[in-house]
């Protein structure tokens, strides 16, 4: 049975899902899982609630719980990221610093300079966490979670080449919501998702030989529909496609919707109608950190309901049995089994996608079984789509290069080449306000200090 | 439930096979099933058999017998193809009298080599007509390619024509099989990669999962060589096995073949030392016309019930995941857009292929070891000019093919090179179309 490594374990919702669908899994029932974070109180959480699962469902399953990383990683044969370097701390200099330029940011994790910034902070600790890998364990597989995906499974693979794979759930979600809006059940959709994280294309959606693109077409018109998604509607009715992140996150990756505030708030945000749509605060700058700082005050209440939660589960029965739509389970069942599975996965761009960018972190097909993870070649995107692309890919690789050359000049030109920053700020302008990120993150940025 | 169409379903043996494949699927047994060929005698055999394994299954697929190749494939959404162009008489007999006059030998011919040269020439018109009629009655149609020479054929289509095609082979599969038994492991227990063309893929990977992680199993595979355990009618193989480090997947009387270094005219000891059947195809087609009569009285035998017993042909597996959406894997043969990064684009390579409801997805291998690539590219040098000749019908081209041939070249000068294909043209007759 294979050891299951979760570093950033205190990121308890997302590990008691993922943990209990690994729990789920007949084949992983007698696992080890090893959490790690550096919070001990929230790593004693997590911990309860792993054991929880395991006790109330009876299963031999071993957890451990470490602070140590390199404990942690020890001979483990899946290693887990979920962790957020520098915490709201560093999330809300993200946001407060840029709007002060006029950049507003509604979420921040992917492009733009909070994108910019949560990735230099990040890498370092992803490579140093491949380093402990390469030293305890060598073959295993790094599945990161951690945003923004595409800049840091990029570094990772230039800097390490190890075998990695990097995770989303925005493809299942957002084919799950398309099916719902045409009344077709779910199990009878086909679809081809690529591009690159966070801006991956529905390039077909069918059921069988018939296009379900037509029915898109039509549920968009519905104001109920439009309400839940304007920008993600709008980017289709004038690029074609449908995309994979909602309209919070993909109205900050082009330079369309966020020219200024006065813009955001009358008329971006009164496009929203949906009540699902809160946790962005329905586009408004700074929308998803003050949700997250709300989740952060509640978070002692949160684990309480989600203990008794897994404590009330039945151990039979409709409920009992569900595993979520994360792809994490699947792949280690997959891996394990050498029964394939097909996931959309983020992986190094070898001759996958024919106009973007050589070796650029892009989102794909993947074959999953006993052989790793094996992308699927998919060949040439609309061009409109892949040049939508290519914008973000190019802020991507100059993070990269600035995250591993530890070259300032890098940080800037990332940031001039950002679609919003670039349609609102002058170049004096994001100097100056790059500037001020570096000063005020001094203390997660050590590859930019003297 | 889905039309599938056989052509060539006249090749009795393997039609029964993967019509039983087929049928044992619950999601498949009442499918349509078409039989064509040009053959009605065998046809009538098929259709024959073709209802007792239906019986034998408690299948009620709607069987449809033609001879007339559209009727076949109007509507079709699979399309089997297991022709032969040319037949054992005379095809085959050519391509291995003249060039012994040559003095060129040869095992198999139907995959490289100047008799696989000339078997790609006759066959690609008839598949690409067959395209044609796929191309207006069924364009959606999945084209399950089992005929050789493979990489040629699902090459000049891709070329030629925008039907979708895989092309089919059973080496990956039972090299493996024949690899776990050789070393005592059972093949559920093993994992395995492999990559390369068709006829010439290696194992890039073939170990055995266990508590400790993966143990590779090559060690146990050199061990049959250092303990002289290599059987004797796979020397080449094992030989092939310690000269470059990897296990290929076409069996060692085809492989002698593909390569400049086993037959050699004036080296009969190699033929000995490594048991090198030489004509062993024509032997095979002799055998198999010899008993056909009466296989043919025992398959119609209204008396005898048939066995019907699943293989592990690629075919079935292809069908029922496209149609169930249940994710597989299998080896395919498909165009190296972006697979291997060391082989030509656009050749056909032989990778592993996610199958499900989006179709079949090749998955990227990247390089392949150095001295491997090297190797193939040389079988790659005469598909793609054999590929250029049956395209451009350029005479020009099946000279340079034969050139480049690794066999062929070793053993004659260009000279005899030319005149060898000159003749052989002649002898096809109206077999071939006409080059200029």
């Amino acid at each position: 049975m294979p050891k299951i490594t979760l570093i950033g374990a205190g990121s308890v919702v997302f590990t008691r899902n993922l943990c209990s669908d690994i729990l789920l899994t007949p084949a992983l029932q007698e696992s080890t899982i090893a959490l790690m974070d550096i919070d001990p109180k929230r790593l004693a959480w997590a911990r309860d609630l792993v054991q929880a699962i395991v006790d109330q469902r009876g299963l031999k399953a071993q957890v451990e719980v470490t602070t140590d990383r390199r404990e942690a990683v020890r001979d483990a044969d899946y290693v887990i990221t979920t962790f957020q370097q520098g915490g709201l701390d560093a999330y809300a200099l993200d946001i407060e610093i840029p709007q002060r330029y006029g950049v507003e940011q509604c979420v921040g994790d992917t492009l733009g300079p909070g994108g910019v910034f949560r990735a230099l902070r990040t890498i370092p600790v992803l490579l140093d966490l491949c380093d402990d890998m390469d030293g305890v364990a060598p073959d295993a597989l790094l599945i990161n979670y951690v945003n923004p995906m595409a800049a840091n499974c990029w570094a990772v693979d230039v800097d390490t080449g190890r075998p990695h794979v990097g995770l989303c759930h925005s493809v299942q979600g957002t084919s799950e919501m398309l099916a719902k809006w045409i009344g077709v059940p779910y199990e009878e959709v086909v679809f081809l998702c690529a591009g690159i994280n966070h801006q991956a294309w529905f390039l077909e959606f069918s059921r069988g030989k018939e296009d379900l693109y037509p029915l898109i077409w039509e549920a968009i018109e519905r104001p109920e529909i439009y309400g839940q998604e304007p920008v993600r509607i709008e980017l289709m009715k004038y690029f074609g496609y449908f995309i994979t992140e909602s309209s919070g996150h993909a109205s900050e990756y082009a330079p369309y919707f966020r020219k200024n505030a006065q813009m955001v708030n009358e008329d971006l945000v009164p496009r929203f109608k949906s009540e699902a749509d809160h946790w962005f605060d329905f586009g408004r700058t700074g929308g998803y950190l003050r949700y997250c700082h709300s989740r952060f005050a509640e978070a002692q209440e949160e684990y309480q309901q989600l203990l008794q939660g897994v404590k009330d589960l039945p151990t039979n029965g409709p409920g009992a049995s569900t595993r979520t739509h994360e792809y994490g389970s699947y792949i280690i069942e997959a891996m394990e089994t050498n029964q394939p599975a097909r996931i959309n996965g983020n992986v190094p761009n070898w001759g996958l996608i024919d106009n973007l960018p050589q070796g650029c972190c892009v989102e794909v097909p993947c074959l999953v079984d006993g052989n790793g993870i094996q992308p699927t070649a998919v060949g040439v995107l609309p061009t409109q789509l892949a040049a939508l692309n290519r914008t973000n890919v190019n802020v991507q690789e100059l993070i990269v290069e600035a995250a591993l050359t530890g070259d300032v000049e890098a940080v800037y030109h990332a940031v001039m080449l950002d679609p919003l920053t670039a349609a609102v700020c002058t170049l004096p302008q994001i100097r100056a306000m790059v500037d001020e990120l570096l000063a005020a993150q001094a203390q997660w940025l050590p590859q930019f200090q003297e | 439930m889905p039309k599938i169409t056989f052509i060539g379903a006249g090749s009795t043996v393997f039609a029964k096979n993967l019509l039983g494949d087929i049928l044992s699927f619950p999601e498949l047994a009442e499918s349509t099933i078409s039989l064509h060929d040009i053959d009605e005698d065998r046809l009538r055999t098929s259709e024959a058999v073709a209802l007792k394994v239906a019986q034998a299954l408690d299948a009620h697929p709607t069987i449809e017998v033609t001879t007339d190749r559209r009727a076949a494939l109007d509507g079709a959404d699979y399309a089997i193809c297991m022709i032969q162009v040319g037949g054992y008489e005379p095809a085959t007999v050519i391509d291995f009298e003249v060039p012994k006059k040559y003095g060129l030998r040869q095992t198999i011919g139907d995959t490289l080599g100047i008799g696989g040269i000339m078997r790609g020439l006759r066959t690609i018109p008839v598949l690409l007509d067959m395209c044609r009629d796929m191309e207006d009655l069924c364009p959606d149609v999945t084209f399950l390619n089992y005929v050789n020479p493979m990489a040629i054929f699902c090459w000049a289509i891709n070329r030629a024509s925008k039907v979708k095609t895989v092309g089919l082979c059973h080496s990956v599969f039972l090299t493996a099989e024949e690899l776990a038994r050789g070393i005592g492991v059972p093949i559920e227990e093993i994992n395995y990669l492999c990559a390369g063309i068709n006829h010439m893929a290696f194992y890039l990977r073939f170990e055995r999962k266990t508590e400790d992680g993966a143990r590779d199993l090559y060690p146990r595979i050199y061990q049959i060589v250092e303990e002289g355990q290599t059987p004797s009618w796979n020397r080449v193989r094992y030989e092939m096995l310690t000269r470059l480090g990897y296990f290929v997947t076409e069996s060692s009387e085809h492989f002698a073949e593909y390569v400049p270094w086993f037959i050699k005219r004036d080296r009969p000891d190699l033929i000995e030392r490594f048991n090198i059947p030489l004509d062993e195809y024509p032997r095979r087609c002799e055998d198999q016309i010899a008993g056909w009569e009466a296989l043919r009285e025992y398959l119609e035998d209204p008396e005898t019930t048939l066995a019907v017993e699943r293989t592990h042909e690629y075919g079935s597996y292809i069908i029922h995941s496209l149609e169930t959406g249940i994710p597989r894997v299998i080896y395919g043969n498909v165009p190296n857009r972006g697979l291997i990064d060391n082989l030509p684009p656009d050749c056909v390579v032989e990778v592993p292929c996610l199958v499900d409801r989006n179709g079949v997805q090749p998955t990227r291998i990247g390089t392949l070891p150095p001295h491997l690539a090297a190797l193939i590219r040389t079988n790659i040098n005469v598909q793609a000019l054999t590929v250029e000749a049956a395209l451009t019908q350029k005479r020009e081209y099946i000279y340079h093919a034969a050139m480049l041939d690794p066999h062929t070249g070793a053993e004659l000068d260009l000279d005899q090179i030319w005149s060898l294909v000159d003749d052989l043209i002649e002898a096809h007759g109206d077999w071939l179309p006409a080059y200029e």
